[in-house]
């Protein structure tokens, strides 16, 4: 019986611990979230300009092969 | 002890399988940066089609799932970082739930485990590409549909071709395995299956947007860029309103409607990433010294997702593949109870799941079945917003950065909490650690899994959530790195990354 | 309060149970992965499968990428071939 106490009991406790943990957390700051947004932008342009230019390459060799 | 073990038996195995060597002296900051680079940039210029497959002709019921992790149907990325995943994830698992006898504290054990992990991942490459290529995956659809016209292209491919073809997807496969173990084993940044899946993402979010490459379809020309397109549909049609609806609307490429999904997608990933709990420590050797640890909401980034998602991709593959090879078969009545495809009338590029079990953990629009379409969005969400939660409950566990690993790497460092004996850290820890890392994982499955349920996004949102949560995970490895080795002052980059 | 004899039967089973209980800690604390036995390896959120020199034959990571350009570069002439010659094998 106590075990299966324990399994209808886990949702509800997991739900609440949740809760209680985003309650506690510390969303980020204006200012905090700009810099993070700039530096993973920044991240991602450079590999999507990386990536961009390699799809460029392609063009021709898939012009030449197909 | 006499018992054999799995491990013992790939022993054999282990002197001839290909190994990057561990880098001589530490790689300055500077080097790691060009390695990284180009081994992104030699990953995604092995997006060129496979010898005898034309790529642009592939019906791909895989598109919705391979976004996330770097590849891309017909060509040499025909996986991408799946294989290595799907057994890193496995046989980690395994381990940590003492399935497999792997005793980590000892070298010899866990070379023998790293070995395992990779020959894995050489032979589900190899596996795999069997399967697709004779469950007919790779002959394009006018073979089926136009045979009569008997032009010489549309021959079936022969069995030279056909072993071909596997030749080719296993050495790939192996090259991308080696091109992960470079950046793993320190020449560049971050995982190296993160790095690839960033910059895929990111290169599917930019060629999304801008691509040039054009592509021929019932309505002529079209471009694979959303802005491209747009432009392109001003120039042409006679109305404007029509020209940006279907900008916003069309379904074949990226259209603008999932291009502002996944611009969303970034900006709440980022937003919940940074939310975390801090905990304040301070040094015991050092008096009046004090700081934060932060435990973030998503401890475990974007592993969670990953997984759920590899295995849908698995099961995907050997379902599709099945089903295929055995159409002919007498019990082609059972085999389609895992799932059932059929060609996406529209745009004849994918097929849509619409039956079968798989059916009802998919992202598929719609199905003739009226039942399993309305059940099938709640069954996704509850399917991948679980296991996730599951994994991101036991994976802090395997990977030893639960309370206690945390715990005894924050002793080692001579930190401690804040109004706590040294005992009670662990405990402490685990209060704060398990919740988040439960959320955590939630949260941004339930997010990735709604997006993908509702609206036919095709695996965007899927992809620039785990892109971007991959992403930060090596931008952590670069700071820290940036911090510890005070690279700022002697590096050429300096002026472009942000000193903080 | 209870009065009990020093070096009964109870402080047996006091001690059985302690030492159960070292052996079960012991194997609660035996490493689940490579980095919790302090090598390097996956955090939690970060996949890092490759970290240990395994006894493989070596390779250069130069070699790797150089390979890997062999490769495509050898996949593209076959392409070229099979352009000219019309056919796929």
């Amino acid at each position: 019986m106590a075990r299966k106490e324990k399994f209808t009991n886990a949702p509800v406790l997991f739900v609440k611990q949740g809760i209680q943990f985003i309650h506690k957390c510390k969303k980020p700051s204006q200012k905090e979230y700009l810099q993070l947004v700039r530096a993973v932008g920044i991240g991602f342009l450079m590999m999507g300009v990386v990536g961009y230019l390699i799809k460029l390459i392609h063009i021709p060799i898939r012009y030449l092969i197909v | 002890m006499s018992e054999i073990r799995l491990l013992d038996l790939i022993k054999p195995f282990q002197s001839v399988v290909p190994e990057v060597q561990l880098p001589y002296e530490k790689i300055i900051f500077d080097e790691k940066i060009v390695y990284t680079v180009a081994a992104a940039a030699i990953y995604l210029l092995l997006g060129l089609p496979v010898n005898g497959v034309d790529d642009s002709k592939i019906v791909d019921p895989f598109s919705w799932l391979r976004s996330g992790f770097g590849s891309r149907a017909g060509t040499f990325l025909e996986f991408g970082v799946f294989p290595a995943a799907f057994s890193a994830f496995f046989w980690q698992i395994l381990a940590g739930k003492k399935l497999l006898k792997v005793d980590f504290s000892s070298p010899s054990d866990r070379r023998l485990f790293q070995t395992l992990q990779k020959i894995t991942s050489f032979i589900l490459g190899f596996v795999f590409a069997i399967l697709l290529v004779f469950s007919d995956y790779f002959e394009p659809l006018d073979l089926f549909s136009k045979t009569e016209e008997g032009s010489l292209a549309l021959t079936s491919p022969s069995v030279v071709a056909k072993s071909l073809i596997i030749v080719e997807l296993t050495v790939s496969n192996a090259i991308v395995t080696l091109l992960i173990e470079l950046l793993d084993k320190g020449y560049g940044f971050g995982p190296g299956i993160l790095a690839y899946i960033t910059a895929s993402a990111a290169t599917t979010l930019a060629t999304s947007m801008f691509g040039l490459t054009t592509f021929v379809t019932s309505r002529g020309k079209e471009s694979s860029g959303a802005f491209i397109q747009l432009g392109r549909n001003l120039f042409s049609s006679k109305s404007w309103t029509y020209a940006v609806y279907e900008a916003f609307t069309r379904n074949i490429g990226a259209n603008l409607t999932q291009v502002y999904v996944a611009i969303a997608a970034f900006f709440a990933t980022l937003y919940l990433s940074n939310c975390r709990y801090e905990i304040s420590v301070k040094s015991t050797k050092v008096r009046g010294m004090s700081t934060v640890y932060p435990v973030k909401l998503l401890y475990c980034g974007a592993l969670p997702v990953l997984f759920t998602f590899s295995i849908l991709y698995f099961l995907n593959i050997v379902g599709f593949t099945l089903t295929k090879i055995c159409a002919n078969s007498k019990y082609i009545k059972y085999i389609s109870l895992i799932g059932h495809w059929t060609l996406d009338a529209e745009t004849k590029k994918t097929y849509n799941l619409d039956g079968g079990i798989l059916y009802l953990i998919s992202a598929a629009p719609s199905s003739s079945n009226l039942v399993l379409s309305i059940i099938r969005p709640f069954t996704f969400l509850f399917f991948v917003v679980m296991v996730s939660t599951y994994f991101g409950k036991i994976w802090p566990f395997m990977s030893g950065s639960a309370a206690r690993g945390v715990a005894k790497m924050l002793k080692e460092q001579d930190i401690t909490l804040v109004g706590r004996r040294d005992v009670a850290v662990a405990k402490e820890l685990g209060k704060i650690i398990s919740p988040a890392s439960r959320s955590g994982a939630l949260f941004s499955s339930a997010i990735v899994a709604f997006a993908e349920c509702c609206g036919r996004c095709k695996g965007i949102a899927f992809s620039t959530c785990v892109g971007i949560l991959a992403g930060l995970s090596i931008m952590e490895d670069i700071v820290s790195e940036w911090q510890q080795t005070g690279a700022a002052a002697n590096s050429q980059f300096s002026q472009f990354l942000p000193t903080q | 309060m209870s009065s009990s004899i020093p070096g009964g039967a109870k402080t047996l089973s006091k001690r059985r149970a302690n030492k159960e209980n070292k052996l079960r800690q012991q194997k609660l604390n035996k490493p689940n992965s490579s980095r919790a036995a302090g090598a390097g390896g996956s955090s939690s959120s970060m996949l890092k499968i490759y970290t240990d020199e395994a006894d493989g034959f070596k390779i250069d990571p130069l070699v790797v990428l150089i390979f890997a350009v062999a490769f495509i570069f050898s996949v593209v002439v076959l392409h070229v071939i099979s352009k000219l010659t019309g056919k796929i094998f």
